[in-house]
């Protein structure tokens, strides 16, 4: 890069005026849409270089003259490629540190610079440090006059630093400040948010567990307290089998949101399974709370699934009905071309529309969730099996009558109706 | 301990915990009404009457009325027992009405030292039955 100036001193007239005007236009923009703190500060760096036509530009951060946290990012034109894994912190030693506390800019030529009482080279880092030549430093300076950093620049291809470049500079610095407490603010903001959100997820997994393992510890010990009656015992190791099932879907429903939340594959084996059996099997964890009616096409062939996973998708859209709505439940397979739909009905308030695209979010939970509970995970994996599977998760509601969720997913190969 | 005819109502909506109770009150020695959310629960209050009852042991969170406002229906018709209140969510305390602070709460992890809860709370009553007005 070999920047003169954009900016020429006044000689230039109207025309230098309005493309002085033009140019700061630009850099209000590169600076404050970047998107996170590191490119903001690209951003600036790039800009104060191009703007003063100076070869060498560094951008630093401290938070209250801290400089061992300092972050810096360099500019460097091609002059100086052999330096660009320059990466010492600054110490605070320098001319540089007395910029960030007088938050006053400083505008030397080379030999000024060198005779500065307060210039002390380049300290311990002499060996490694780019050269100099000519130095123009303003500071960041943020909402109640607090410093947040500094910018310098060197090397002017033109020339020495003039008047000009240091209002400029000063501009820039200023469109800076408020980019880097903006972007500060919203990286806190997402950490606040992601902390939240992790919260949210331990308070659902710590309740969700609590009722299967309060049933189980209590269960277990009445038996150690004596046999129970044969027809108490029959139900005691029912309900004890149907909540350690119901624990076994909950750790696995945590360790396909860890793998969702990471990028990584949900784990599927894919085989001929017979539908109706594990529709049974997944409203057998339900029909001693609720009437769940199953309803399947004559000759229906099997599906190409994960049976566990299948079963993990209807017991969440199970679970989901259940807790939306206090009518009777239907679960219907049909077959249909190549696919074997699944549809699972209510007769619940139904949702509406606003609230249907947000549905599969991780963490959705429904208005109407009042009193229920859940991680709010039960959908977004759902959908997530679903595709894996190469299938869709379709919905239709209708407020007031209710809502239908159908799963469609591959028929085994060899099933396709003539 | 267990005296003959103690009467405990039980209210929670899963079927499941509700008869992990019902079996661990009925080795205790006690007498169990069960209903299956709170408004059932209010409803058998009703039609027996808060004196009909030395205990109540309710779920915080139910559909319909919470298990806070059965115990404070059942306070404010009189019913002097004890009132056990318990929730998987943790930090529960924070929920509960003033009116009725005397009620016991319970992590539901810790469901199953129930009974030992109820004794206590059973003897330090007195263990009469408490009537309503």
């Amino acid at each position: 890069m070999e920047a003169r100036s954009v900016v020429d001193d006044p000689a230039d007239g109207h025309d230098g005026v309005a493309q002085a005007l033009q140019h700061l236009t630009d850099v209000a923009v590169a600076i404050t849409s970047a998107f996170s703190l590191d490119e903001t500060l690209e951003n600036v760096t790039r800009v104060a270089a191009e703007l003063v036509g100076a070869r060498l530009a560094a951008t630093t951060l401290t938070l209250d003259e801290d400089w061992r946290h300092a972050v810096n990012v360099f500019h460097l034109s091609d002059e100086y490629a052999s330096w660009r894994d320059y990466d010492a912190v600054p110490d605070g030693s320098g001319i540089y540190a007395e910029v960030v506390r007088t938050n006053r800019p400083i505008r030397l030529t080379q030999e000024e610079l060198e005779a500065d009482a307060r210039w002390r080279g380049f300290g311990g880092e002499a060996e490694r440090h780019p050269p100099l030549r000519g130095w123009l430093a303003v500071p960041l300076i943020g909402r109640e006059g607090r410093n947040l950093g500094i910018v310098q620049v060197s090397d002017k291809v033109d020339g020495d630093f003039t008047p000009t470049d240091e209002s400029l500079l000063v501009q820039v610095a200023a469109l800076a400040a408020v980019a880097v407490e903006k972007a500060r603010l919203r990286d806190e903001l997402a950490r606040q948010e992601t902390a939240r959100f992790r919260e949210d997820l331990l308070s659902g997994i710590s309740h969700d567990m609590q009722t299967p393992l309060a049933t189980i510890v209590g269960l277990t010990d009445v038996l150690l307290s004596g046999v129970p009656d044969p027809e108490e015992l029959t139900q005691t190791h029912e309900i004890l089998n149907r909540q350690a099932r119901s624990l076994r879907g909950l750790v696995q429903q945590f360790l396909d949101y860890s793998r969702l939340a990471s990028d990584r594959e949900l784990l599927l084996r894919p085989r001929p399974v017979d539908v109706v059996e594990v529709i049974e099997r997944a409203v057998g964890m339900f029909r001693h709370q609720r009437d769940i009616v199953v309803g399947a096409s004559l000759g229906l062939p099997p599906a190409e699934v994960d049976p566990d996973r299948f079963e993990q998708m209807l017991t969440n859209l199970i679970d989901n009905a259940m807790k939306y709505s206090d009518g009777p439940i239907r679960v219907v397979a049909r077959h249909q071309g190549d696919r074997i739909t699944v549809d699972v009905v209510d007769e619940g308030p139904g949702i509406d529309e606003q609230e249907l695209e947000t549905l599969f979010e991780k963490f959705h939970r429904g208005d109407d969730a009042e009193g229920t509970t859940g991680t709010g995970l039960g959908l977004y994996i759902t959908r997530a099996l679903v595709e894996a599977h190469g299938g869709e998760l379709r919905t239709h509601s209708t407020p007031g009558v209710g809502s239908r969720f159908q799963i469609r997913l591959p028929a085994a190969d060899g099933s396709r109706r003539p | 301990m267990s005296g003959p005819g103690r009467r405990v109502l039980i209210a929670d909506d899963e079927p499941d915990v509700r008869y992990m109770l019902l079996l661990q009150l009925r080795r205790a020695g006690w007498d169990v009404t069960e209903s299956a959310d709170g408004d059932d629960a209010v409803g058998v209050l009703d039609a027996e009457g808060t004196g009909a009852f030395d205990a109540l042991v309710l779920d915080l969170r139910m559909p319909g009325r919470s298990g806070a406002e059965v115990a404070r229906t059942a306070r404010s018709r009189g019913f002097a027992g004890p009132i056990v209140l318990f929730s998987g969510y943790l930090g529960l305390d924070a929920e509960l009405d003033p009116e009725v602070a005397d009620v016991t709460t319970l992590e539901k992890a810790k469901v199953g030292d129930l009974v030992g809860t109820l004794e206590e709370l059973h003897q330090r009553r007195g263990g009469d039955r408490s009537h309503g007005e």
